[in-house]
């Protein structure tokens, strides 16, 4: 019994944990600046690559 | 009642099995001596290439870096893992019955069997091979052997494990599985499938040849199915972590986890693109064709998305937990994370090191780009800041609850410093060690290499200076280590706690959404996966038997 | 799937994409594809007996788009030749091979990086431009003398018919 109490509280819980609502603007600039990053370091070697050949 | 279904899956109060702690445990000491011994040889390695230390007794260099590649990437890797699976199964899906958990015990006494006939092996100068032991540098058969048991021995364990989540699964059919036990099951299959290649290499090749019962080897293919095996092998390593960053660490901060379907599908893609990779070791090898390098670099690239996507949910956790708790901006999130708990540190600093051990990771799988940084010591960098940080770290964390959980003791305030002080001298150790590594490589400086001055040449000049500050971060991370190990001792000692400390299991914020079916549908996986090999490896390992390679004779030049 | 989330799968891949495709354009039209590929057999214990390697060195070319043929026999622990001389201006092809156990043949400070093992010949074709002294070093473990093994690459000026 105290497992379906559990899944029915689990059930109200789910929609303030809805993925839409929450707000991972701080989220979205960490994985840019990771993108900004491996576009940064690629680029680098690229180039240092490039310039030996 | 023995298999976990509801809510004790969660609960703080659940346990790992008093019988399957006992062999965890086993499996965990193995970890904390490996590490002793594998971090002094390391220690040593940094100071002979700083110039200003000999080795005394004889020791060899090579012999040294031999020991401390078997007894770190493999010796310690292998117990941790095995040990932290078993736990993850008996805490999620269940207690172990009594042939699953013999199994579990074979497998360590075979695993410790192969590890001590290596260890004497290279202890008596007789296998200074490396730990990839490159052929035809030939060491002696017992060493060959001796690594065999250790990986039949991880099948033996991996076999109880695999048990057990099967007979979850028959015993509660339609449901589920815990995300845990899934994830080991996702771990253990990719093992299987990709230590074939190694263990054909060493039964097939390596043991005849060093008998003398065939005179040659052949090289390329010898080469190739270690590499079949050798970058699985990474994310065998990886994958625990990635269980530990997506269903504990969000318990730890006493929140849900970011997505438990998503967790799923990214363990698949790393099931799938694990292995039809291993040609990226071998972008400069010759015996291979371009096509073939160029297929398995695409590959290659499709196992970083995963990792695209698990980066995105550990900051969402992160970011959705500092909200809870009253963060309004951008990025104060940050500050209210739980900055004391060596728990989180300990993982939070191995997830900053992979950012740039992933980026590394990019640049060296693309295809002639490799050329800049192939076997120099920024591949040594690379590989200290992801199996060296990110596992090694998220692997003391779990080490710090596991241990006191297993012993029915709690983390306590020494304890967990200790773990704070193990996170911070670690980060500084390995940061120095590893910048100096990837700068030093990008100048050219070769990995492999004992203290040389290359005939007075000034390129080496600028690489021993370097060297002197890889010198001064090893002996940070010796420091580090010895804190590792005082904190084991404390966690194992002292007096027995009530309140046990809990093996923290997590929620999903899409805990009750239906699971995405086709991702326990194990023949549909295993049939893809087998695929993706056949695809990759079909036409360059053919080309190894019909191309008339000449074998090579062994030698033995240490 | 979060918005965000989307969008970072979108670019991540897409950067990884476009990395690709550098990478295929480089390799086909510029000709730059991973050092060694291919296979070229060679007997490992009658390297000396192959007129190429009999005695090992810069040698002109008399075949295909380059000017010389450079050849190298990388073993336990020595380069032959011990130092060679390069035109600047000129392309060459290496050869690289060994008549014992994996070695990494690396020139310091160019892209020339790739393994030589016995059985086959590892080749890679570059021009050299500017004048200067390269070291050349094993990169892979060949066994306790591994560090003895170098040689000298030295592109010095005039005297090329090839511009």
């Amino acid at each position: 019994m105290a497992e379906e109490q559990d899944r029915k509280k689990e059930e109200e819980k789910h929609d303030e944990d809805d993925h839409h609502k929450l707000d991972l603007r701080g989220t979205f600039m960490m994985v840019m600046a990771i993108g900004g990053l491996m576009l940064l370091s690629w680029f680098a070697v690229f180039i240092l690559f490039m310039e030996r050949m | 009642m023995t298999n976990y279904t509801g809510s004790e899956i969660f609960s703080s109060k659940t346990r790992v099995n008093p019988k399957d702690g006992k062999l965890v445990l086993a499996n965990m000491f193995w970890v904390a001596f490996a590490l002793l011994i594998g971090g002094t040889a390391g220690l040593l390695q940094t100071l002979v290439r700083s110039g200003h230390f000999e080795l005394p007794f004889g020791i060899g260099y090579y012999q040294l870096l031999t020991l401390h590649g078997v007894i770190l990437a493999l010796v310690m890797t292998f117990f941790f893992i095995m040990g932290f699976q078993i736990a993850a199964l008996s805490r999620t899906a269940g207690v172990f019955n009594n042939k699953e958990r013999t199994l579990g015990w074979i497998g360590f006494w075979v695993m410790t069997v192969g590890t001590l006939m290596s260890a004497a092996m290279i202890a008596m100068n007789e296998a200074s091979v490396l730990y990839t032991f490159y052929a035809p540098l030939q060491a002696h058969v017992l060493h060959y052997i001796g690594l065999t048991l250790v990986i039949v021995g991880t099948w033996v364990s991996v076999a109880g494990q695999l048990m057990r989540y099967f007979r979850w699964r028959k015993e509660n059919k339609g449901h589920k599985t815990p995300l845990l036990s899934y994830m080991t099951a996702i771990n253990n299959v990719m093992w299987i499938v990709c230590t074939i290649g190694v263990a054909t290499t060493v039964i097939f090749q390596f043991i005849p040849w060093s008998l003398g019962w065939v005179e040659t080897i052949n090289i390329t293919l010898s080469r190739t199915l270690f590499w079949y095996f050798g970058h699985p092998l990474v994310y065998f390593w990886l994958l625990p972590a990635y269980m530990i960053w997506y269903a504990v660490i969000p318990k730890v901060l006493g929140t849900k986890g970011f997505s438990d379907n998503l967790a799923r599908v990214s363990f698949v893609l790393f099931l799938f693109f694990s292995i039809p990779v291993g040609i990226h070791h071998q972008l400069v090898d010759p015996g291979i064709d371009a096509f073939w390098k160029g297929l398995q670099v695409v590959l290659t690239f499709m196992v970083i998305i995963p990792s695209l996507m698990t980066a995105f949910s550990m900051f969402a956790v992160f970011e959705t937990y500092g909200r809870k708790q009253g963060a309004k901006g951008l990025l104060d999130w940050f500050k209210k994370l739980p900055w004391t708990d060596a728990r989180f540190v300990l993982v939070f600093i191995g997830m900053l090191f992979f950012i740039p051990g992933g980026l590394g990771g990019i640049i060296n799988a693309s295809g002639q780009m490799n050329q800049v940084v192939h076997n120099t010591i920024w591949i040594v960098g690379h590989f200290h800041i992801t199996v060296g940080a990110p596992v090694i770290l998220t692997y003391f964390a779990a080490m710090l609850f596991l241990l006191p959980h297993i012993t029915g003791r709690k983390i306590d305030k020494i304890a967990n410093r200790l773990g704070l002080f193990l996170a911070y001298t670690w980060a500084l150790g390995m940061g120095i060690m590893s910048l100096a590594m990837h700068w030093a490589g990008l100048r050219g400086a070769p990995r492999r290499s004992t203290y040389s001055e290359y005939g007075g040449a000034e390129v080496a000049t600028e690489w021993i200076t370097y060297q002197v500050m890889q010198a001064v971060g090893g002996s940070f991370l010796f420091i580090a280590i010895i804190i590792a190990i005082l904190m084991f001792l404390k966690l194992i000692t002292g007096p027995k706690a009530d309140d046990i400390e809990e093996f923290p299991v997590a929620m999903f914020m899409d805990q009750d959404a239906p699971v995405v079916k086709w991702v326990e549908n194990w023949r549909l996986l295993i049939i893809i996966t087998i695929f993706l090999i056949l695809i990759a490896y079909t036409v360059p390992i053919t080309q190894m038997f019909t191309e008339e390679i000449p074998g090579a004779k062994g030698f033995k030049l240490w | 799937m979060h918005k965000y989330e989307k969008i970072w799968i979108s670019l991540g891949t897409a950067s990884l994409a476009i990395f690709l495709i550098i990478l295929g354009i480089s390799a086909v039209h510029g000709g730059h594809t991973p050092a060694a590929s291919g296979i070229e057999t060679i007997h490992p214990e009658h390297i000396r007996e192959d007129a190429r390697f009999s005695e090992p060195g810069l040698k002109k070319a008399t075949e295909g788009d380059y000017d010389y043929d450079l050849y190298f026999i990388a073993s336990a622990f020595m380069y032959e030749p011990g130092e060679v001389e390069i035109p600047a201006g000129s392309t060459v092809k290496i050869h690289v091979t060994s008549p014992d156990v994996v070695h990494g043949f690396q020139v310091v400070g160019t892209n020339i990086n790739m393994m030589a093992e016995p059985g086959l010949i590892s080749t890679y074709e570059m021009t050299f431009d500017d004048p200067g002294e390269h070291l050349i070093v094993c990169n892979e473990y060949c066994g306790v003398g591994h560090t003895d093994m170098t040689s000298t690459l030295k592109v010095v000026d005039g005297g090329t018919d090839h511009d």
